[in-house]
Parts: structure tokens; C-alpha cells; sequence
């Protein structure tokens, strides 16, 4: 699940939110940057961190819990 | 993997991002300066669409309205434009083309060469979906899928082209394991293309981040749909001729990798507005890892992984004395339950004997290419001293989706005039292998796109009530007015303990199933009660936990009436194919009092090329 977003990094572009698959990132219009606004929803996709051009996202590899079928 | 240097990014590219990114949702975003973006160490990817934005209440006029924008709706708006239709409107409840799943998508897409045996592909698949298959679609998509490739070619998309053995051994069928474009690779590579092919088509509206909520008609046809934003809960109304629904599927939101997006929307509007459902009984299972996603769990068995029992037995080779854990995922997933269910489980996976080189020759380089989130994953479970070549990973069958969808005709035109659909969102075929998805996902999105294109030449004007938009944005918005105590997280937790155990949906039962039928019943009066939304994100999540009830609601039913097992439906109760009394489609539609109407439709098997051995039927 998503992890870091560094806001010091971060420049602004709004190009995670904009792509962010679950919604779960947003923009602080005061601060001028991204950050994560719905953790719980993340699906571990990598979409924002690959598409940041300030490597401010961290993702990690593990993902929620899920239910399971057994 | 080439990457994009600092400046690689065409200035229009990125000037189209950051214009998308800053109409998003009133205040949401800010756009950054080019400036501020070309001093950052820049590995910034992709094609960004202009999005536009809208006031609450707004009305949006359009011929053809496209709802999703993975393969199929990205297919579908370049293709009915090709025909002729120039104001188009394409609306996703993400970001259009770069949230989809098709975007996340790895491995491989079917195509037929011109060297290749259709009648051996047509086996491949028929036979593999035990005759369930629209056969007359898959005449249509092979027909026809070596031309799509030469155009996503022509666009710029390199693609590598590897053969499948199929059973009998001999290399009839082709396949990608992997597209480049522009430093995007796989999914990606294919949405960017298909992108980029798009802004070249001026004139065609986008709305991003807007979740269309209800299909509306006018004396029986399609007029339009109303939709709500969910960065800012604008609600919005689009007049259309025609609709081409490409939502997606649904896989309850769960629990293979990247498939939470897949929610039944289309399957929900388009059975609202009158539309039959079929083929709800089959969900398909992948082989999954607990703790991380991982796409192309079932090829692992080809490459000398084995699934072990808690015993330590390597015992796949129990159910498929040839293949192993090779076997069809169907089967494998199924034996897994079985081991479970006889006390030996959990189940482990074993890498040990992994041959990379071996992989490497053939989907391997498909499934990790640089750049991938797959191959991010699996170097960064690495670096946290994961290592997945040499643990023991405690493995899952995880639900990968219904393959059943919207009935339609093998030109994607539905019972209702103005209403297509394409994508996963058509029902096709109840088989899972890998490849024909996407392939499906493509051949219905160009195939939707012209078909509708046809019907809009003649097609009369529409017109929307006042009352009827009215209702539709206040339905889109209601559940933010309602002061429940459920979040829509906590209700789609229960609907996935009721559906995705493996005694209810790999080994099924009429009596745990009618067990998780009664739950799902007791789960929907609950949410109908006590679900609220506390903000617009939650509106969307509210809507689409709405409609994993239908379609869990549907599973079940379907699934305790198909009285036969086929395909990944598996009854113990009736473990045998029932070619005699169960060569039928299972059809859902919405009864007058809402409940849903079932009726049986036998397959045209006659009109079809292949049919099952006479001994069978
Ligand atoms: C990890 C992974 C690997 C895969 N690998 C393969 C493979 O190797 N080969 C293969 O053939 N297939 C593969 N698949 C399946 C593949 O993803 C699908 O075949 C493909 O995405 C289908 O495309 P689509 O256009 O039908 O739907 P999608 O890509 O799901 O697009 C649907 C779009 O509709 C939008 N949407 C949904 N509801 C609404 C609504 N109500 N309003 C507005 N927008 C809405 C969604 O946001 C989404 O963008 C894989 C899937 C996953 C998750
Ligand atoms: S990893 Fe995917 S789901 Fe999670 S925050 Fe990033 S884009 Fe969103
Ligand atoms: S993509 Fe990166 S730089 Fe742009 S807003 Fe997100 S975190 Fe900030």
C-alpha cells in the first residue's frame, strides 16, 4: 500500500491524483501538494508513484488484508 | 526500457496533463508550472486527456455517450469516430484510459495471424468454456483480430508475438507477451497508444472522475445517463442517442491483484434499464499469494513452481496426473479448495525449483518487464528481504471476476435501441484463458464503436424529461443525505465473507449456497437501511457496493440453479456436465416489482460449428 508521499517533494502536479486507480490520493490547495486522503482504499497499483516526476511516493509491496477463502 | 528523459515529454503532452489534472473537480487540483515539473528529476509517462468540468446539476449534450475508458471504451471512441460520429462524450469514474484496469493489465492478447488455424483457435476456446461460448462472437473477434493488431502496429505499438501450445501440442495460436510504446510498457503501452490515437480526434469530450450512476430512457430508447463527480458530488446529466457501456466486470471487488475496480457498474445500469444478464454463475479464480499481488499466478506451474499442502505434499499431480499444477486454472484452484476442505490445508507456494531462464523464453519477459508494477513489486519484496524464489508464500484461489455480462448481439447492440456494450461488460464466453479477455475487450470496443455509429445514422432525437433528471441526480446523490451508521467498506467486507469462501463459490452446494443467498438478502436490508456516504468519495463506494449486491444476489441465484457442474461452476452436489439438460445460458432480468425475473436459453448449438460429441448430448 501506498506508504510515503513526501509533500517536500512534492511540486504540485496532481498527476497522482489524477491517476490514482482508487481515489485515494487528493490536493491540498494550501500546501500546493498532493496527499493521501483514503489509505484503506489502496490497491497497491504503483500507477501514482510511477507516474510522479518528483519520486515524492513510496509504495510498498505488501497489500491489505483481504478476505479469504479459507 | 527506455525512459522518458527530463524533456522527453512533449510540451502539448504535458500541457494536456496538467490541464486535465487542474479541471478536475472544482479547487481539487492545481496544476503545476512546466517549469517546476521539467527541473524535477523527471520519469513522467504518459498521455494525459483534457478533462472537462461541469457545475452541479449540468447538462452535457452528445451523440454517443462511452461509460469507461479501458480497452473496449478507448476502442469504441476511436472507432465510431472513424465512422462518422464526431461529438462524442467519454466519461470515466477515474482518470480516462490511465485509472483503468486495462492500464494495470499484464502478459498477453490473442490474435489471430494469417498463418494461424481459426478452427483450432475456435476449439481452444469453445471447448475450454465446455460450449457455453457465443460462438458466432468469436467467429466475429477472430475474424477480424489481425487487422485490430495492425493497426494498434500502425499507431506505434510494438508488440511481441510468442505461439501458445494449445492441447493438442501444435503451435496454432499466437499471442503478445508484452507492448512498448513510448517507454510505457504492456497495458500501459496499448492505453497510451489508443490515447494518443484519440487526441488526434478532435473534438471529443472527456469527463473525468464522474461515476455514471443510472442509464435514462425516453419510450424505450436510450437517452443519456446521470452521472456524479466524485472529487466535488456534482451531479450531471448527459442527453445521448446512444450509450456504449465498457465498465468493466465484477469481481466483487477482490482479491486477485489490481482487480478492485471492478465493481458490476455496467452490469447494474444496464439491468436497471431493461437489459439481460447472463452467465452470472461463473466467477473465475486465479492462484494468488496473501501478502502481495501477483498477476500469472496459474502459468507459475509450467515453469517448475508447485502449490504444497500443509503436509508439504506436491499434490497437484493427484488431480492432474499429466500437468500438475500446470493444470487449468479451473482445476487448479479447485483442487486447492479441496485439499482445504479435507484438512490439509493451508496452501503454500514453492518456488524453489523456479526456472527463471526458462520462463524468461516465454511469458516471463511478458509479465516483468521494467517499468511494470509486477516487476516493481517483485525487486522491492526483495530489497525488504522477501524473497520470493526462496520462501514458502501462503497461496490463495482468489476471485478474478464474473465472466458473465450484458446479453447482447454479435454486433454489441443490446435489447435496447441505443444501448451497446463492450468490454468485459459484453457477455461473451464463460472461459478463462488468458489473453482472450483483452482480446474480447478489444474486438467488442471497435466493433461497438461502428455498430453504434450505424444505428446513429438513423437514430431520431431524444429528449429528458425534467423530472426523470431530477430524480436521476437526486438518486446519484441521496446516500449523503442519509444518516446511517455502515460505511459502504464495512457492507462490501460482509457481501465478500458471504461470497468468496471456498465451500460457496469453488465448491458449491444448493445448501450453503441458499446459506449465502439468505445472507445477502439480510446484507442488502442492512445497507438499504443503514449505509450512508459521508463525502463524494464514499457516494461513488456507496453506488458500486449497491451494485456488488445485484450482482452477488445473481451469482448465487444462478449458481443454485444451473444444477450441473461446467466450467469453473463446480456443484458437489452435481458434479458431472449436463450437455442434455444444461446446454443453456441462465438470463437475469428486472421483473416489474424489481425482483429478478430467470429464464433459461438454450444454446443455438445447431447454427454453431462446434458441438459437443454426440455421446454427450
Ligand atoms: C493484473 C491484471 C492482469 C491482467 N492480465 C491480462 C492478460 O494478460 N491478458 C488479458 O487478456 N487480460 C488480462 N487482464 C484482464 C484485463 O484487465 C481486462 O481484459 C481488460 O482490462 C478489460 O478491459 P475493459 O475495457 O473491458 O475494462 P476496464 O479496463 O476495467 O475499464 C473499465 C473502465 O470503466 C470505468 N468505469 C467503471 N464503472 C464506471 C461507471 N459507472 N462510470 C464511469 N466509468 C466507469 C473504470 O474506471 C475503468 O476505467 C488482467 C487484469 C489484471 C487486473
Ligand atoms: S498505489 Fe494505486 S491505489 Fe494506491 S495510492 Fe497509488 S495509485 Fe492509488
Ligand atoms: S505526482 Fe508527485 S509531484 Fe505530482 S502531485 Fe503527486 S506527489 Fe506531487
Amino acid at each position: 500500500m501506498i506508504e510515503i508521499l513526501d509533500q517536500q517533494k512534492c511540486i504540485g502536479c496532481g498527476t497522482c491524483v489524477e491517476v490514482c486507480t482508487k481515489d485515494v490520493l487528493r490536493y491540498d490547495d494550501e500546501k500546493s501538494a498532493a496527499y493521501i486522503a483514503y489509505f484503506d482504499d489502496c490497491q497497491t497499483c504503483y500507477n501514482c508513484e510511477m507516474h510522479c516526476p518528483a519520486e515524492a511516493i513510496f509504495v510498498h509491496p505488501y497489500h491489505r488484508d483481504k478476505v479469504r477463502p479459507w | 526500457m527506455k525512459k522518458f528523459s527530463k524533456f522527453g515529454l512533449s510540451r502539448r503532452t504535458f500541457l494536456a496533463g496538467v490541464a486535465a489534472v487542474a479541471a478536475v473537480g472544482k479547487g481539487a487540483l492545481k496544476p503545476a508550472s512546466v517549469e517546476a515539473a521539467e527541473t524535477a528529476d523527471s520519469n513522467f509517462k504518459g498521455e494525459f486527456v483534457l478533462s472537462e468540468s461541469y457545475a452541479d446539476k449540468a447538462l452535457v449534450e452528445t451523440d454517443l455517450l462511452i461509460v469507461g475508458t479501458g480497452f473496449a471504451g478507448l476502442w469504441a471512441g476511436i472507432s465510431a469516430y472513424d465512422k462518422g460520429i464526431k461529438n462524442i462524450v467519454m466519461v470515466d469514474k477515474g482518470s480516462i484510459g490511465n485509472s483503468s484496469t486495462a492500464s494495470l493489465t499484464l502478459g498477453s492478447t490473442d490474435i489471430l495471424y494469417p498463418s494461424d488455424s481459426k478452427e483450432k483457435w475456435l476449439e481452444e476456446y469453445v471447448k475450454g468454456a465446455d460450449y457455453l461460448s457465443r460462438q458466432d462472437m468469436w467467429e466475429d473477434l477472430l475474424s477480424t483480430s489481425y487487422s485490430r493488431m495492425q493497426k494498434l502496429q500502425s499507431w506505434g505499438l510494438k508488440y511481441d508475438t510468442v505461439h501458445r501450445l494449445i492441447s493438442d501440442g501444435n503451435k496454432y495460436i499466437s499471442i503478445t507477451a508484452g507492448a512498448e510504446w513510448n517507454g510505457l510498457v504492456l497495458g500501459k503501452a496499448v492505453v497510451g497508444v489508443l490515447l494518443n490515437e484519440l487526441l488526434k480526434r478532435k473534438g471529443i469530450r472527456y469527463y473525468s472522475k464522474t461515476l455514471i450512476t443510472q442509464l435514462l430512457k425516453e419510450n424505450g430508447r436510450i437517452a443519456g445517463a446521470a452521472g456524479v463527480n466524485r472529487v466535488d458530488g456534482n451531479s450531471v446529466i448527459f442527453k445521448a442517442k446512444a450509450v456504449i457501456i465498457a465498465t468493466g466486470q465484477c469481481s466483487f471487488s477482490g482479491q486477485h491483484a489490481l482487480m478492485e475496480l471492478q465493481t458490476g457498474n455496467g452490469y447494474a445500469l444496464a439491468y436497471d434499464a431493461g437489459a439481460t444478464l447472463n452467465n452470472m454463475e461463473f466467477l473465475t479464480f486465479d492462484i494468488d499469494p496473501g501478502a502481495y499481488g501477483l498477476e500469472g499466478g496459474s502459468l507459475l506451474g509450467a515453469f517448475g513452481a508447485r502449490v504444497l499442502n500443509r503436509k508439504n505434499q506436491d499434490f497437484m499431480w493427484k488431480y492432474d496426473p499429466v500437468n500438475g499444477m500446470d493444470a487449468h486454472v479451473r482445476l487448479s484452484t479447485r483442487s486447492m479448495a479441496r485439499e482445504v476442505k479435507e484438512g490439509r490445508g493451508p496452501i503454500f507456494l514453492d518456488r524453489t525449483q523456479f526456472c527463471y531462464s526458462l520462463a524468461g523464453q516465454y511469458f516471463w519477459k511478458g509479465l516483468l518487464p521494467d517499468g511494470s508494477w509486477q516487476k516493481t513489486n517483485e525487486v522491492r519484496l526483495g530489497e525488504l528481504g522477501h524473497d520470493v524464489t526462496k520462501r514458502l508464500d501462503p497461496f490463495y484461489a482468489h476471485s478474478f471476476g464474473i465472466i458473465g455480462a450484458v446479453k447482447a448481439n454479435v454486433d454489441c447492440s443490446t435489447e435496447i435501441p441505443g444501448l451497446f456494450v463492450a468490454g468485459i461488460t459484453i457477455s461473451h464466453d464463460p472461459g478463462k484463458i488468458k489473453g482472450a479477455e483483452s482480446a474480447r475487450a478489444m474486438w467488442s470496443g471497435e466493433r461497438s464503436g461502428e455498430t453504434a455509429s450505424s444505428y446513429l445514422a438513423n437514430a431520431p432525437d431524444v429528449a429528458i424529461d425534467a423530472d426523470q433528471a431530477r430524480l436521476a441526480m437526486e438518486f446519484a446523490k441521496k446516500p449523503l443525505d442519509i444518516s446511517g451508521d455502515l460505511t459502504p467498506s464495512e457492507v462490501l467486507w460482509e457481501i465478500q465473507k458471504a461470497v468468496f469462501p471456498y465451500d460457496v463459490s469453488l465448491l458449491k452446494s444448493e445448501e450453503r449456497l441458499k446459506k449465502a443467498l439468505n445472507r445477502i438478502y439480510e446484507i442488502k436490508s442492512d445497507a438499504a437501511e443503514r449505509m450512508y456516504a459521508k463525502d463524494p468519495h464514499e457516494l461513488i463506494k456507496y453506488h458500486e457496493t449497491m451494485n456488488m449486491l445485484l450482482c452477488a444476489e445473481l451469482f448465487l441465484l444462478a449458481s443454485i440453479e444451473r444444477k450441473e457442474s461446467r466450467e469453473c461452476h463446480y456443484r458437489e452436489d452435481y458434479p458431472k456436465i449436463n450437455h442434455t439438460e444444461w446446454l443453456k445460458w441462465i438470463n437475469f432480468s428486472k421483473a416489474a416489482d424489481g425482483t429478478p425475473h430467470i429464464a433459461f436459453e438454450r444454446v443455438p448449438i445447431e447454427n454453431y460449428p462446434l458441438k459437443p460429441n454426440e455421446g454427450d448430448l
